[in-house]
């Protein structure tokens, strides 16, 4: 592998017209065509995006997963999703989220490799053993029959010759908290990359080089020889497994994942970046709830119970004169005070529905 | 792209020793396991002196095979393992193939020293040359059968103290015929090492039941006009819970011997436990077992439950208990097969055969012994001879006179520890003559 390079070649960033753009917030780096510079972060939306020179691999990705929603299927699902919070600040609605979606691709690695060498483990072999419950109830016994499920453990060894074909591995660092954010994506679909599919998204540079990624890859790995051990030996359990191997015509290819990126403004003006998986549409971002709304709708509501209030008040007073008015004044009295219970319900629901993201 | 890593230097693989290859279900791995314990050489052993080529057999003296004949000893080693014997689980494996039966059958073995074939039975561990006398073990025997003896209790007694344990036993005692020791002379004692199985579980009991506690109160009866003390049951319910632990219970193995003098006689001593060696069965006779690992271990249940339903009663701060239930869970089962060493002689007294056994290890003895009942009747006669001569002549004393009655209280008290102590008398002739 030759050192990362390249600094901002506009054509020359796997084969499109892409160059480094970085945010000031959250210092990631993308990779962007030259008319989304100055556009908010895709990753965060926390700042604009500005050239900045950052190294990248001369190879370009090998696979590419294509997007399966359209942007308005996108834009349905995050309708749907923004009008699961009843006062919303009005940036948070399918529309405004649509009009400001864009593509972006996340990257991350699958590697090939071939493991070759021996191993050692405790293999666990379930085997069933017969036992009694014996219960003596009036003055006699009853025996129940069971069988108990146990674990014989025995020593196996053995050498292991085998070929492991895309093993996952990050290529960012937030890459495990991002897929539990997304999900996961269906990496048999994969395609080989043409330069055409990522000339209008945004790509987030690899943040993680082979070498750095290889500890995840090495795990996955042993995970997957260890299943397949325990296939080999017929066992139900592993356990004390000691691998000693090699991992022989390492193969580290890039795929990109495809994200639609959009955001949103809330009443403070601070924005919120909302992230939606192209493939299953599962939606990762914070909603957050408008207080003012809040607020609105209880001086509202606490209005109308002030006002019912006078009215009682006017009628009880009406009912020195005529005594059948003191009974609808006591209602009406009754009714202000209901009012007046519901009235900070809006105000408090939305503070409740932000404090957890607070 | 294609990078390369620095792997680790792999040496030349070799499996650990004592490996061997075993199946893998996954190509391009192969699988070793520790190879399994297989039992090599002869179907059986046979025991002849090195010096003279006389057969040898086990000496309870000298822990060790001896010559009959030029008295040449040889040693073994003798792993004495106690009560730490490795218990074995009811696999499910195990208890299908005990159920369906091992497939026994006679079993045809060459005698080498004179070259005639013996036909074994199925429940024969060892077996003499009807021509030659040899003596021979089988040692993989019963072995095919998948449950074999993996623990024994050696000899200790050896045969020519038999006698004189059978003459002191038979000497003892009043009730007996006068003569009656000297005939253990005619005892022709037979060592075998009989099948026992041995049983341990862990049961945890859970109980509950209705628990009575006496209330005692004063009580004004208006009628008499006086205070009594009237005493009442206040039920309540209560649980609790017992952790039991029963290690080696043992089973008879066979059904070949009065179970009731086995029974007494099997008071063995477990630390004595040894794996089995077919040098300890040259020259005596062994029994496989023939009641089955499942019938014995429903009695080993029966008992231990039994144990436990006593255990959680005495939890209870009461005598009075009502609708008592248990729920005792079995855990840690486990079973051994072992072998353990009994002398048995059938002896002749008055014409008729009485049974007569000694245990191996410790040289208690139980049997049968005849009874001289006229003795018995005697005794029962002089017991209730006082009390009958007082009563009969206080009676008339009280009835002519009036003044005999002390006499007549007297009498009847004789008589009835007589009639007690003539009942105890009886239950224990009947009781030695049995069995």
């Amino acid at each position: 592998m030759t050192a990362a390079s390249a600094n901002a070649p506009t054509e020359a960033a796997w084969y499109a017209p892409l160059q480094p753009a970085g945010c000031a917030h959250c210092g990631l780096v993308h990779l962007v065509p030259p008319e989304r510079l100055g556009q908010r972060c895709p990753a965060c939306s926390g700042a604009l995006l500005t050239a900045q020179p950052a190294p990248v691999r001369p190879e370009p990705p090998e696979l590419a997963l294509p997007f399966r929603l359209t942007p308005a299927q996108a834009g349905a699902a995050l309708d749907g999703w923004a009008r699961g919070v009843w006062l919303r600040p009005a940036e948070l609605s399918g529309p405004v989220l649509q009009q400001r979606l864009q593509p972006m691709y996340v990257p991350m690695w699958l590697v090939d490799a071939e493991v070759v060498g021996a191993w050692f483990t405790q293999a666990g072999y379930a085997y069933q053993v017969a036992s009694t419950n014996e219960n003596f109830k009036s003055g006699q016994w009853v025996t129940q029959h069971v069988h108990e499920t146990r674990t014989r453990w025995e020593p196996r060894a053995g050498q292991v010759q085998r070929a492991y074909a895309n093993v996952a591995a990050p290529a960012l660092e937030d890459h495990a908290r991002l897929l539990q954010r997304l999900g996961q994506f269906p990496l048999a679909a994969a395609q080989p990359y043409a330069p055409s599919a990522i000339q209008a998204a945004a790509v987030r540079v690899p943040s993680l080089t082979p070498e750095a990624a290889w500890p995840f890859a090495r795990a996955r790995l042993d995970e997957q020889v260890a299943a397949d051990l325990q296939a080999a030996a017929g066992a139900q359990q592993l356990d004390q497994m000691r691998l000693t191997v090699s991992y022989q015509g390492q193969h580290w290819t890039q795929l990109l994942l495809p994200v639609y990126a959009t955001a949103y403004q809330d009443e403070a003006g601070a924005w919120h970046a909302v992230h939606l998986n192209a493939h299953t549409g599962q939606i990762s971002g914070l909603r957050r709830a408008s207080q003012r709304l809040g607020w609105q709708w209880t001086a509202a509501i606490a209005a109308v119970a002030v006002v019912l209030f006078i009215l009682a008040a006017a009628l009880t007073a009406l009912g020195v004169l005529l005594p059948p008015i003191v009974a609808l004044g006591g209602l009406l009295m009754v009714l202000s005070f209901v009012v007046g219970l519901v009235a900070p319900l809006p105000a408090v629901w939305a503070w409740q529905f932000n404090r957890p993201a607070a | 792209m294609t990078l390369s890593h620095p792997n680790t230097a792999l040496d030349p693989w070799q499996p650990p020793a004592g490996y061997v290859p075993v199946e893998s279900k996954l190509a391009g791995v192969s699988v070793f396991a520790p190879a399994p314990v297989v039992e090599t050489g002869p179907d059986s052993h046979l025991f002849q002196c090195p010096r003279c080529g006389a057969s040898t057999a086990y000496d309870p003296g000298a822990a060790g095979v001896t010559c009959g004949s030029c008295g040449t000893q040889q040693y073994f080693q003798a792993e004495v393992v106690g009560r730490a014997a490795e218990g074995t689980e009811f696999t499910v494996e195990v208890l299908d193939r005990e159920a369906r039966g091992w497939g026994r059958e006679r079993r045809e073995l060459h005698c080498d020293a004179c070259g005639a074939d013996l036909s074994l039975a199925p429940n024969d561990l060892s077996a003499t040359c009807a021509f030659c006398g040899s003596t021979r073990v089988v040692a993989r025997a019963a072995t095919q059968d998948g449950l074999r003896p993996r623990f024994l209790i050696p000899f200790k007694i050896e045969l020519d103290a038999c006698a004189r344990l059978a003459h002191e036993w038979l000497g003892r005692g009043w009730m007996h015929p006068a003569g009656l020791a000297a005939a253990a002379g005619s005892a022709q004692f037979k060592g075998l090492y009989l099948p026992f199985w041995t049983f341990g579980a862990r049961v945890v009991a859970d109980w509950r039941a209705e628990v009575g506690y006496e209330h005692s109160r004063q009580v004004y009866d208006s009628d008499t006009k006086s205070w009594r003390t009237v005493t009442e049951i206040k039920w309540r319910w209560e649980d609790g819970r017992v952790t039991l632990p029963i290690a080696d219970h043992l089973e008879l193995g066979t059904t070949k011997v009065s179970a009731t003098l086995l029974g007494r006689v099997a008071a063995f001593d477990l630390n004595a436990l040894a794996a089995y060696d077919p040098a300890f069965l040259a020259g005596w006779q062994a029994q496989a077992y023939d009641r089955p690992l499942a019938a014995a271990w429903e009695n080993a249940r029966a008992y231990m439950r039994e144990a436990a339903r006593q255990a959680c009663q005495g939890q209870i701060a009461s005598a009075h208990v009502r609708n008592l239930s248990v729920a005792a869970d079995f855990d840690a089962e486990v079973w051994r097969y072992i072998l353990a060493p009994v002398y048995v002689a059938p002896y002749w007294f008055g014409g008729r055969l009485f049974q007569l056994m000694i245990n191996g290890q410790t040289g208690a003895v139980v049997g049968q012994k005849p009874v001289a009942w006229l003795k018995v009747w005697l005794a029962v006669a002089a017991l209730l001879a006082p009390g009958t001569l007082l009563s009969l002549l206080g009676l008339p004393l009280l009835l002519a006179a009036g003044f005999g009655g002390l006499l007549l209280v007297l009498g009847g008290s004789l008589f009835l520890a007589g009639l007690m102590l003539s009942a105890y008398l009886v239950s224990q002739a009947m009781q030695a003559g049995a069995a």
